[in-house]
C-alpha cells in the first residue's frame, strides 16, 4: 500500500515535468514565431484602436531586446497572466476565457457523458450478442467516425429545425438549445466508444476466469457486471484522453454553428482575426486540460488494472 | 474495425478458407498473394477501392467533364433548387444573358469575359491558373462538347454558381490535400520510425520519448495558430512565395506522421531480427544500406494500410479547417469550404437543402469509404493489428 502511494507521487511528479516542458516548448515556439514575423501586428491595419496600442507597447516593452521580452513574458505567463486582446478593446485573455469557460465546459462534459452512456451499452451489448445486429452496429459506428460532425449537424439542422421544427437551431441558455450540439459532438465518440467497449468484452468473455465464474454457477448478470465489466471497459478507459482532445477539437466547429459563446468560438475568430495573444492564451488552456485529463486517465486506468506496473 | 461490412469476414482469419484450395498450397505463396485473397473476400473494401478509384479519375478528369464553370456566377439565379430539365444547357447563351445585367453583378472581374474570348477555354478562369494538362483537358472538353454544358442538377449557391461543378472542383483539391499530405506524413514517418527502431537502445526511447511528448500535444490548434501566424499579410507565406495549399501539405503532413512512426519503428524493431538482416551485414552491407534497402522495403504492406488510414484523418482536417474559413481560400473550392457556405445560407426562411445535403453527403461517403478501404487493407496485410 505504502509503496503504492509512493509510486503514484513518483508518477505525478513525472508527468508535472512533462507538462510543464509540453507547456513551456508550446509557448516559446508560439512566441519566437509571432516575433519572427516580418512587419508589426498593427503594420497592415488602418485602424487599431490607440488604448489597444498603447496597452500592447507597455506590456510588452516592445523597445527592449527579444531576449528581455521573452522573460518578461515567461514570468506573466507563469503567474496565469495572458495579457490583453490585440482585437478586442477591454478584454483581457483572462477575461475571454472566464466567460466562455463555463459554456464549453457544460457542452464538453455533457457529449463525454452522452457518448459513454450510448457507447459503453451498446458496445458490451454487441460483444454479448453477436449476429446481425453486431454487424450493423459495427457499419453504423464505422459511418459514424467516418461523418464529419459539420455535416452530421447540417443535417440534423436541416431535419429538426425546419423539416419538422422542434428544436432551435442556434444560442444558448436553455436546455432545449443543448440537444442538438451536444449530440453532434457526441456521435463520432459515441462509436469509437462502442467499438472498443465492444472488443473489450469479446476479448475478457473469452478469459479463463470468466469460464471459471460460469461453470461455478454465478448468474449471468454478476458475472458480466461484476467479473467481466472492470476488464471490458479498460480500453474505453484509456481513449478518454483522446476523446477529451477530439471533444475540444470538435466544439470548434460546433460552437460556431449553433452560435454558442465558449471559448471555441473565441479561438476561431481569434485566429481569423490574427488576435495573436489570444489565440496563444487559449493554445496553453487547451494544451493543459489535455495533459491534465491524460494524467487523470493514467491514474484511474491503475486503480482500475492493478497488474499495470509502470505508470 | 475489422471489415465492419464484410458479413462473409470470418473467413479471413485463417487463407485456407479464404481459398477454396489446399491449406499446403496457400502456405507456398507470397504473402502479397496471400493478402491480396483475404482483401478480396472483404467485399465493402472492395467496393470502397472501385468507387474511390472512379471518384479519383474524375477527379482528375474534371476539366473535361461538360460541368459549368465552378466561377460562372449568375446571380439572378441565386439559390435555384436542382433542375433535371433540360438536362444540358448552353452556357455561352447564359454568359451572355448575363453581361447583359452585368451593372447588377459586382463579382464578374473586366477581364474575365475578355479572357473566356480570348483563350475560350473556362469562364472565370485566369491564364496562369491553368496548367498545360488542364488546358488539354479544357480543349478536348471544348472540342467534344462545344458550350454545352449539365443544367444545375445539385442547384445553385447563393452567387448562382453551379453546385454539381463545385462538387467536383472541390473534389480536386480536398483529394489532392489528402494524399499529398499523407505522403508527407508517409516520408517524415517511415524514415523517423526507420531509424529509431534500426538503431535501437536510448536512440530509439529518446526518440519514440519525443513521440509521446508530440501526441500530448493538441495539434489542431497549434496548426490553427500557426496559419494564423504564417498566413499574415507581408507574412511568411507572402515572404517566401509559397500559397496555403502548399502550406497546408506540409502543416498537415508533418502533424499526422506520429502513428506512422510508430507503426514502422515495432515492424522495423522485429525485422532487424531477422537472418536476412545478418545475411546483408555479413555481405558488407553499410547500416544506411541495411536499413533503406533490405528492412523498409518489407513494411510497405502495412505503411500502405496506415497510408490509406492517413488519408481519411486529413481530408477530414483540411475539410475542418476549411470550414472554420483558415483552411482553402476562394476561388479554389474544396468541400469543407462548400459545408462552410451550405450551413452560412440556412436561415429560418428558407431552406436550401441542396446546399448542405450534397456536398455532405460526397465528403461523408468519400471518407467512409477511405475507412472503410483502409481497415480492410490492415486487415489483410496486417493480421495481427485486428483491433
Amino acid at each position: 500500500m505504502a509503496s503504492g502511494r509512493i509510486e503514484l507521487v513518483g508518477f505525478l511528479c513525472r508527468r508535472l515535468l512533462t507538462a510543464v516542458l509540453t507547456l513551456w516548448a508550446v509557448f516559446t515556439i508560439s512566441f519566437f514565431l509571432m516575433r519572427a514575423v516580418p512587419g508589426g501586428p498593427f503594420d497592415h491595419e488602418q485602424q487599431v484602436p490607440e488604448e489597444i496600442r498603447q496597452a500592447t507597447a507597455d506590456r510588452y516593452g516592445l523597445d527592449q531586446p527579444l531576449g528581455v521580452q521573452y522573460l518578461r513574458e515567461l514570468a506573466r505567463t507563469v503567474t496565469l497572466d495572458l495579457g490583453p486582446s490585440y482585437r478586442l478593446a477591454d478584454y483581457t485573455v483572462n477575461e475571454v476565457i472566464v466567460e466562455g469557460l463555463p459554456t464549453s465546459a457544460a457542452l464538453g462534459l455533457m457529449a463525454l457523458a452522452l457518448a459513454l452512456t450510448v457507447g459503453v451499452p451498446t458496445g458490451l451489448w454487441a460483444g454479448l450478442n453477436r449476429g446481425m445486429a453486431d454487424r450493423w452496429m459495427r457499419r453504423l459506428a464505422v459511418l459514424a467516425i467516418a461523418t464529419p460532425n459539420f455535416v452530421l449537424a447540417g443535417i440534423l439542422i436541416l431535419l429538426f429545425c425546419f423539416v419538422w421544427p422542434v428544436l432551435p437551431p442556434a444560442g444558448w441558455g436553455q436546455p432545449s438549445q443543448l440537444i442538438l450540439p451536444a449530440f453532434c459532438l457526441a456521435i463520432p465518440f459515441a462509436a469509437y466508444v462502442a467499438r472498443l467497449a465492444r472488443a473489450g468484452m469479446l476479448e475478457t468473455w473469452n478469459q479463463e476466469y470468466i469460464r471459471t465464474a460460469i461453470a461455478k454457477g454465478v448468474p449471468r448478470h454478476v458475472v458480466v457486471w461484476k467479473h467481466a465489466f472492470p476488464a471490458a471497459v479498460l480500453p474505453v478507459v484509456s481513449f478518454l484522453g483522446p476523446a477529451v482532445a477530439g471533444i475540444l477539437t470538435g466544439s470548434l466547429v460546433i460552437e460556431r454553428i449553433f452560435a454558442i459563446p465558449g471559448i471555441g468560438t473565441s479561438f476561431v475568430n481569434a485566429a481569423l482575426d490574427r488576435d495573436y495573444t489570444l489565440a496563444m492564451g487559449l493554445v496553453l488552456l487547451y494544451t493543459t486540460i489535455l495533459l491534465v485529463t491524460n494524467a487523470l486517465v493514467d491514474i484511474v486506468q491503475k486503480l482500475l488494472d492493478p497488474r499495470l506496473e509502470s505508470l | 474495425m475489422d471489415g465492419a461490412t464484410n458479413p462473409r469476414n470470418t473467413g479471413q482469419k485463417s487463407p485456407a478458407t479464404a481459398i477454396p484450395s489446399n491449406e499446403l498450397v496457400t502456405s507456398l505463396r507470397s504473402p502479397t498473394y496471400q493478402a491480396w485473397q483475404r482483401f478480396r473476400t472483404n467485399r465493402g473494401a472492395v467496393w470502397s477501392m472501385r468507387l474511390l478509384a472512379l471518384i479519383s479519375i474524375l477527379a482528375v478528369l474534371t476539366p473535361f467533364l461538360p460541368l459549368q464553370s465552378p466561377r460562372l456566377a449568375l446571380t439572378e439565379r441565386s439559390l435555384s433548387s436542382p433542375v433535371l430539365s433540360p438536362l444540358v444547357v448552353d452556357q455561352n447563351s447564359m454568359i451572355a444573358a448575363m453581361r447583359g445585367n452585368e451593372a447588377i453583378v459586382p463579382n464578374v472581374t473586366t477581364e474575365a469575359p475578355r479572357q473566356t474570348n480570348v483563350r475560350d477555354l473556362e469562364y472565370g478562369f485566369r491564364a496562369e491558373e491553368i496548367d498545360w494538362f488542364d488546358g488539354l483537358l479544357f480543349r478536348a472538353r471544348n472540342r467534344v462538347f462545344g458550350s454545352w454544358r449539365l443544367n444545375s442538377l445539385c442547384g445553385r449557391d447563393l452567387l448562382g454558381r453551379d453546385l454539381l461543378s463545385r462538387i467536383f472542383w472541390g473534389a480536386r483539391i480536398s483529394l489532392a490535400v489528402g494524399f499529398v499530405a499523407a505522403l508527407v506524413s508517409l516520408l517524415l514517418g517511415v524514415i523517423y520510425g526507420g531509424v529509431a527502431g534500426f538503431a535501437g537502445g536510448w536512440v530509439d526511447s529518446a526518440m519514440m520519448r519525443l513521440v509521446d511528448i508530440l501526441q500530448s500535444v493538441p495539434f489542431i490548434f497549434v496548426v490553427i495558430f500557426l496559419v494564423t501566424v504564417l498566413d499574415a499579410r507581408g507574412g511568411f507565406l507572402e515572404h517566401w512565395g509559397l500559397d496555403r495549399v502548399t502550406l497546408f501539405f506540409f502543416v498537415v503532413g508533418s502533424v499526422f506522421w506520429l502513428t506512422m512512426a510508430r507503426v514502422v519503428r515495432g515492424q522495423v524493431k522485429s525485422l532487424r531480427q531477422e537472418p536476412f538482416v545478418e545475411a546483408a551485414r555479413a555481405t558488407g552491407a553499410g547500416r544506411a544500406r541495411i536499413l533503406f534497402r533490405h528492412i523498409l522495403p518489407h513494411t510497405r504492406g502495412i505503411v500502405l494500410a496506415y497510408l490509406t488510414l492517413t488519408v481519411p484523418r486529413v481530408m477530414l482536417f483540411e475539410a475542418f479547417l476549411s470550414f472554420l474559413g483558415l483552411g482553402i481560400s476562394p476561388p479554389d473550392v474544396s468541400w469543407g469550404l462548400l459545408m462552410q457556405e451550405g450551413v452560412g445560407v440556412l436561415t429560418p426562411i428558407r431552406i436550401d437543402w441542396w446546399l448542405i445535403v450534397f456536398p455532405g453527403l460526397t465528403l461523408a461517403a468519400t471518407l467512409y469509404m477511405l475507412n472503410v478501404l483502409g481497415d480492410g487493407l490492415r486487415d489483410a496485410l496486417d493480421p495481427k493489428a485486428r483491433s
